[in-house]
């Protein structure tokens, strides 16, 4: 026995550290661990020895033999792992790539249907319900019942679209949501704690603040015992809930025929934050719309006890709001619906 | 209106600022649109007079000018041309800052010395005119400060947006009453006194008197008419403070008596109208309604023609006419008089007319002949009947030095004085939420001309310049004007209701998520389309057209989003964004089949809320619209039935019925591959009849019809086992792609195609309503097969998938078109089946027997054969 089985070991272990590769080392393997490798040979010559050698000499054998499998599987995991690793880095990429070719899968919502959403989120949050009218109306809906008769000077403040249907100038397109008032009240339930969204129509030449097709949305409150202070109370409610916490509501005398008294609201300018700027003329204000106590004609219109019930009525453009929020200068984009707008907001 | 500050300070001594007046008008509801300062700065500016002018050698733009600036002479240079040597004018001295800012310094131009700066008017910030030097007029003298030359103080004006029921405030008087009211300043009432004390006469109730005539034949449209003579007027420009103060209110000084009129009117808000009395036939006034073929040319030129239109309910097409002794219209009452009588440089007797007419019969013929004026602006509010006489006596004080007052004929005077109103304080504070005093309240109206009587229970009697309150309502508003909105303390209201959307609202905007899931960006397209937009998409039926369009553009009511949304694309295209998806939700208005509607009718239209969606990014077809059907579908809680009618495939009849008929659930049995989900869940879920869908008017499957769709390749969505139409699916006709511009900018030989859905919002999410309830699923293992079946043309798939359906209904899970092909003309469609029981792993030969079963029922109902392979 003139093997020295520490040598061997050695050797073996010397030669995997060279080995990169798993065919390279199922062959060394072989060579190692083969009746014909040295550990091999020193098995079979076991046989020879006797008997008393052969018990302590076979365990060394046997102790080297381990040991060198255990090497050969260090050895392959080394490789496996780094062979992973290598496969992995020729895998890389910019992943910015991804990012500067991907688009959103999604659509967008239109940003006027959005703010509508939100606005009638804060008021049920508020305990109002949401209720709708048709867009194409009749003069009692659109003014009459309203308190503003036929050629009453105060039509001037709506320029109508007429339609061809019935008598002359009976049938036209609302110009405000306001004739959904009237069809809440005459459904008879009571009390209402209502707001009425939707498209309006007026015969006004676009501007950047104009469109002659717009969106409004109502606010209706009728109860017993329902004041002015109420009135004032829900605009600040609503404003400092939709705007933020900075941004606050005043009135200001007024005139509309279906409402008295009668104000318009402002609150403060989100441009500046109130303290004065271009968009607020320099007064920190910017004025959003107008509302009042329901004036008891408008009621007589409908049936409802103006000795017992009182209301409240507002009403404000959900575009304007909208081109606030947004900072739009121009709205007529808004019925564009060109990509390059509608994909910023 | 444009109010200048020191002509309010005529009626009351207010000694506020500028800004804190600015303030308080607007806290009145005066809103102040704009604050103009005018004035300012002038304190250095002198008169200097021009003593000679010459040519600087080199220059033709300037010229070298001496002056006499009252404290020797100064050499300037100056730019204008328009003056001459013994002109007066504005004096800049060197070291004088102008009211723009400017600094004026000694300079040097073309070698001239210039010590300092002749000005025009606007440098002056007195006007616009910048074309040259402000020449002064005559009286004055070199050395001069300005301000006294020309009189001007600094002043502010502001200009007020006046609300429609407020004629008082279209007047000096009316704002200064509010302010002084407002700010506790005292009102000076002396100035009435003087007028009357100086002016007045008796009236001569006679219609014939002063030798003149007055006719009032139709007193509902004037109750109330004056007449004044003057004599010996002498026509000439209107003494300068006059002229000024109509300048900065806005007005254009024109001759005396014109200026007094504007002047009264402005001052007192009481319109008058002179006419050259030898000019007026007969020295006759006749005040009657119009009659047909009556017409007249105004001041402004234009001729009118009266009772020409109506302009809205209970009009009776009768426009107050002022005639001549020949009943020739020679004026519109209270809007413009006529040429003819117009007051020229040789009047010299004046008819002046003061009178009340009805503020609706102005509003009435101001809209109808489409004309307004100071006077309409006034008298359709309802000016104040007692202010007439006080303005004729203002206006011959105004004209004392120039034409002789004779005495004033007055007709009519048949308006009632406002009766006292009924005001109950504790009403006012509920309605206000406040707790005012019944002291508070009946002061605070006082001070605007009210009487109070009366103490909880108070009866208030409102001046007869504010025929606008006629109410409590109207009383409260007063009250809380002048105690100022601010002072009342918000309180906030409880409603006694949870809040919440409508189940419609809430799926309404599940399916706005949805569609914007998709891909597509919403759209918000106008209501108003063209004619031709219709006509392009092949609809024959009637639209409703607006009367008076902003353009031919925007006439008619849509009839389907499928134009807009088509426009929008368009749009995009043109600006070279490709790959569209677009969405909209929005009306749609049907023509009605009962034209009857009048004005109190509870609804016009039967208005239809569709969703739709525009499938053009570049591999879009009409099978991503089918997919977004079936997803709208899914998403809905009720699971409706669905089914998909296409002319040449559907052996079934579209239903030819209005909308709002009830239809028998008989009408077919289930089929189609949506309707499988519904009946797989739940055999009632499906059964979608369709309840309150309102109105029954007829023509909506019309409206739903494949107008603009491609022939071959689009279908009829219905709901229900009655198979209700409530849209479209499919591609969009290529033809009608071209007409609107949707083509492909990137292939031009490649058939673009755009797909596209639309679905009555209301009858999707309105035809059921249950909620679904979930079933079973197995714990067994599931098995597949596939069956491919040679199909015979106009055999739709859904009807092979709803047989296969019928034939494996209790084991099957799912059923599934996996492949679809055509060779040699024979059509193959190959169905997966996946089959599996509740209660066992199904064996071969259960599920042989059901392949079987399968096979001979597509065969016997559909003619289709498995397909050998």
């Amino acid at each position: 026995m003139d093997y020295n089985l520490e040598i061997v070991v050695q050797d073996a272990k010397d030669a995997l550290s060279t080995i990169d590769d798993l065919e390279e080392l199922s062959r060394l393997r072989n060579n190692l661990l083969s009746k014909k490798s040295q550990l091999g040979t020193a098995r079979s010559s076991l046989a020879t020895l006797p008997l008393d050698q052969r018990r302590e000499i076979g365990a060394k054998i046997e102790l080297a033999r381990k040991e060198i499998e255990s090497a050969l599987a260090e050895r392959r995991q080394l490789i496996e792992v780094r062979t992973r690793k290598e496969k992995l880095a020729a895998d890389e990429i910019d992943i910015t790539e991804w990012l500067e070719s991907s688009t959103p899968a999604r659509g967008h919502q239109h940003i006027v249907q959005r703010t509508r959403d939100e606005l009638e989120d804060v008021f049920v949050g508020m305990g109002f319900s949401v209720n709708e009218g048709p867009e194409v109306e009749t003069d009692w809906y659109n003014f009459e019942a309203l308190n503003i008769p036929p050629a009453h000077p105060a039509r001037g403040m709506w320029d109508t679209f007429y339609l061809d249907l019935g008598e002359p100038e009976t049938v036209l397109l609302r110009t405000h949501t306001s004739p959904t008032q009237i069809r809440v009240m005459e459904s008879g339930e009571l009390p209402i704690y209502a707001v009425m969204p939707g498209r309006c129509y007026r015969r006004d030449t676009p501007d950047s603040r104009h469109l002659p097709i717009f969106h409004q949305i109502e606010g209706l409150v009728v109860d017993i015992g329902i004041s002015f202070a109420n009135l004032a109370g829900t605009i600040e409610d609503f404003t400092t809930a939709y705007f933020g916490a900075g941004i606050h509501s005043r009135l200001r005398p007024s005139y509309f025929p279906f409402t008295e008294p009668s104000a318009e609201f402002e609150i403060t300018c989100t441009i500046c934050a109130g303290s004065g700027c271009r968009t607020c003329s320099h007064t920190g204000w910017i004025e959003l719309g107008g509302c009042g106590m329901v004036h008891p004609a408008v009621f007589e219109a409908v049936g409802i006890d103006s000795k017992r019930w009182t209301g409240f009525a507002f009403g404000f453009g959900i575009d304007r709001c909208a081109q606030m929020r947004y900072q739009i200068p121009d709205m007529r984009v808004l019925m564009e619906n060109d990509y390059r707008f509608m994909k910023q907001l | 209106m444009k109010v200048p500050l020191s002509w309010l300070k005529e009626f009351a001594p207010f000694t506020q600022g500028a800004e804190t007046i600015a303030d308080t008008l607007s806290d009145l509801g005066l809103v102040v649109e704009s604050v103009k300062h005018i004035g300012n700065g002038l304190d250095q500016i002198l008169v200097a007079k021009v003593l000679e002018i010459d040519a600087i050698p080199g220059a033709d733009k300037i010229r070298r000018v001496i002056v006499d600036t009252g404290n020797g002479e100064e050499q300037i240079v100056c730019g204008a041309s328009n003056f001459k040597v013994g002109d007066h004018v504005p004096l800049a001295s060197v070291g004088t800052t102008l009211p723009g800012g400017m600094e004026i310094s000694r300079r040097k131009m073309r070698g001239v010395v210039s010590n300092g700066m002749l000005c025009s008017g606007n440098e002056l910030g007195l006007s616009d005119d910048h074309t040259g030097l402000m020449v002064l007029g005559e009286g004055i003298t070199a050395g001069m400060p300005l301000t006294d030359a020309i009189g001007i103080k600094p002043d502010t004006i502001y200009d007020l947006s006046i609300e429609g029921n407020r004629p008082d405030a279209l007047s000096l008087l009316g704002v200064a009453r509010d302010l002084a009211a407002k700010t506790n300043t005292p009102l000076y009432d002396q100035w009435q006194d003087d007028v009357l004390k100086r002016n007045s006469t008796d009236l001569h109730r006679d219609g014939t008197a002063l030798g003149v005539n007055i006719e009032v034949l139709s007193t509902d449209l004037c109750p109330r008419f004056t007449a004044s003579v003057f004599n010996n007027v002498s026509i000439e420009d209107s003494p300068s403070w006059i002229a000024r103060r109509l300048t900065l209110a806005g007005m254009r000084p024109i001759n005396n008596i014109v200026d007094a009129s504007n002047y009264v009117m402005l001052e007192l808000g009481q319109p008058t109208h002179p006419y050259d009395l030898s000019r007026l036939a007969r020295h006759t006034l006749r005040v009657r309604a119009s009659m047909k073929g009556d017409s007249l040319v105004t001041l402004d030129g234009v001729n009118r023609v009266c009772g020409a239109r109506s302009v809205g309910p209970g009009d009776d097409l009768r426009d107050c006419l002022i005639c001549d002794g020949d009943d020739v219209p020679i004026g519109i009452a209270g809007i413009m008089g006529g040429e003819s009588t117009e007051i020229s440089g040789s009047t010299a007797e004046v008819l002046l007319e003061a009178a009340y007419f009805n503020p609706m019969s102005i509003a009435r013929t101001s809209k109808r002949l489409g004309l307004r004026s100071e006077a309409s602006l006034r008298f359709e509010r309802g000016c104040d009947p007692n202010m007439i006489t006080i303005s004729i006596w203002r206006f011959a004080e105004i004209l004392r030095q120039s034409a002789e007052y004779k005495g004033t004929i007055d007709v009519g005077d048949t308006l009632e004085e406002p009766g006292p109103i009924k005001v109950n304080l504790s009403r006012i504070n509920n309605l206000l939420g406040t707790d005012l005093g019944i002291g508070t309240v009946s002061d605070t109206l006082s001070r605007i001309g009210f009487k109070c009587r009366g103490t909880d229970r108070l009866e208030v009697i409102p001046p007869t310049y504010r025929p606008d309150v006629r109410r409590e309502a109207d009383v409260a508003e007063e009250v809380a004007r002048l105690i100022g909105y601010s002072t009342i303390k918000p309180a906030r209201p409880r409603s006694p209701r949870v809040g919440m959307l409508s189940p419609y609202q809430s799926a309404r905007r599940r399916l706005r998520e949805i569609a914007a899931g998709m891909g597509a960006d919403e759209a918000w397209c106008s209501s108003l389309v063209s004619e031709s937009d219709h006509a392009a998409l092949g609809l024959d039926m009637p639209a409703i057209t607006v009367e008076n369009p902003l353009s031919a553009d925007e006439s008619v009511l849509r009839l389907s989003l499928l134009p807009g949304l088509l426009k929008s694309a368009a749009h995009n295209i043109d600006r070279r964004v490709e790959g569209i998806r677009l969405f909209e939700v929005g009306i749609i208005f049907p023509y009605p089949t009962d034209r009857h509607v009048d004005r109190f009718s509870k609804q016009v239209l039967d208005e239809r809320e569709m969703i739709a969606i525009l499938f053009a990014f570049n591999d879009d077809s009409g099978e991503n619209a089918m997919a977004a059907l079936a997803t709208i579908t899914d998403s809905l809680g009720s699971r409706p039935l669905i089914d998909v009618w296409q002319e040449s495939y559907s052996d079934w009849v579209l239903p030819a019925m209005s909308i709002g008929e009830s239809v028998s659930g008989e009408a077919g049995e289930a089929s189609g591959a949506m309707s499988e989900r519904a009946a797989g869940a739940n055999t009632g879920a499906g059964d979608g009849a369709v309840t309150g869908t309102g109105a029954g008017a007829g023509a909506r499957p019309e409206v739903y019809s494949l107008h603009g769709l491609h022939p071959s390749r689009s279908g009829i969505v219905t709901i229900g086992r009655g198979r209700i139409p409530i849209g479209t699916v499919g591609e969009v006709d290529p033809l009608v792609l071209n007409h609107f511009g949707v083509t492909s900018t990137i292939n031009d030989t490649r058939h673009r195609r755009v797909g596209w859905l639309q679905l009555d919002l209301k009858l999707l999410l309105e035809s059921n309503h249950e909620m679904p309830t979930a079933s079973p699923i197995s714990k067994y293992p599931s098995t597949d097969i596939d069956l491919s079946f040679e199909v015979p043309d106009g055999v739709s798939s859904s009807k092979i998938s709803s047989v296969l359906h019928q034939a494996c209904i209790d084991t099957v899970e799912s059923i599934r078109l996996i492949d679809a092909y055509r060779l040699d003309n024979r059509r193959s469609l190959t169905f997966r089946i996946r089959l599996s029981s509740l209660d066992h792993t199904l064996d071969d030969a259960e599920i042989a027997s059901i392949r079987d079963k399968c096979i001979q029922q597509v065969h016997d109902k559909s003619g289709a054969v498995l397909r050998s392979i």
